[in-house]
């Protein structure tokens, strides 16, 4: 009996250890990266955690992948325009960080 | 020289101890993380579900409008964009905080939607030009080939934790 509550109390402590490094694993790899704009193509850009620059098909004459360098100043929208983009980039809250071309994710 | 020989025969004997320890030990080692591994699947599955089903709750705003533009399942956006992060979370609280038959069909349900997401990568790759994922975490940061291998290993150990956990009369690995 004695056994079988440390070996519940072990597992419960376990799978609540499993559970809390999942979520502060997801919200430290959030911290670490402030963000990223990517270039969906004709025009249209969406933020994204993380990227992969290996990730883009050169389609397009501007880049595929922006950093964000002032998240602060980036409102949050589901998607940007090329023009606001030209905005950031001219203000210097964001800089070109791969090639040209369309991300694919 | 007999002494000499009866010294070198006694450190032969020693060596042959120790190798067979050695032998032995890892062994044993060896078959216990063997019989370890589809417990350590599980918990796996639930790290990954747990940090992937809270990254897309937290934004789930952008994971229902990135449902929205994927063929056949648009319409059902919000449900999708809803049901998935919480079936996630749901599957990771099972998966650790159960024990027999219930972990069992919680695990079997993990990997069959580790095998949904697998046939849906691979659809998005072979029919699909602007592809989406709004897989969550550094996962979206993975290239289609690296995420497509990354979930076949999951699912491939997905069901061998399946097949190892059925030989098991109970999931906490009593056997």
């Amino acid at each position: 009996m004695k056994n079988q509550i440390k070996k519940l109390v072990n597992t419960v402590l376990f799978g609540a250890a499993i559970l809390g490094g999942a979520i502060t694993m997801q919200s430290f790899s959030e911290k670490e990266v402030s963000g990223h704009l990517v270039n969906k193509g004709s025009g249209r850009f969406e933020l994204r955690s993380s990227v992969n620059p290996m990730n883009c098909t050169p389609t397009e004459p501007t880049a595929c992948t922006y950093q964000i360098l002032s998240p602060e100043n980036i409102p949050t929208q589901d998607s940007y325009t090329e023009s606001e983009l030209a905005t950031f980039e001219a203000n210097g809250w964001i800089s070109p960080s791969s090639s040209n071309g369309v991300y694919q994710n | 020289m007999q002494q000499l020989s009866n010294k070198a025969k006694i450190a032969s004997v020693i060596d042959r101890i120790v190798q067979y320890s050695a032998i032995q030990w890892l062994r044993d080692k060896g078959l216990w993380v063997y019989k370890k591994l589809p417990l350590g699947i599980t918990y796996g599955y639930a790290f990954l579900y747990m940090y992937t089903g809270y990254d897309k709750l937290r934004h789930v705003e952008v994971f229902i409008k990135g449902n929205r533009k994927i063929p056949l399942i648009g319409h059902y956006a919000e449900l999708i964009g809803w049901g998935i992060p919480l079936l996630e979370i749901l599957l990771a609280v099972l998966l650790v905080f159960t024990f027999g038959r219930a972990r069992q069909i919680a695990l079997r349900v993990s990997v069959i939607m580790m095998g949904i997401f697998t046939l849906y990568l691979l659809l998005m790759l072979l029919f699909v030009p602007d592809r989406i994922c709004h897989c969550g975490g550094v996962i979206e940061s993975m290239d289609w080939t690296t995420h497509l291998i990354f979930n076949l290993v999951w699912l491939g150990a997905g069901i061998f934790a399946i097949k190892k956990l059925n030989n098991y009369k109970r999931l906490n690995l009593e056997s």
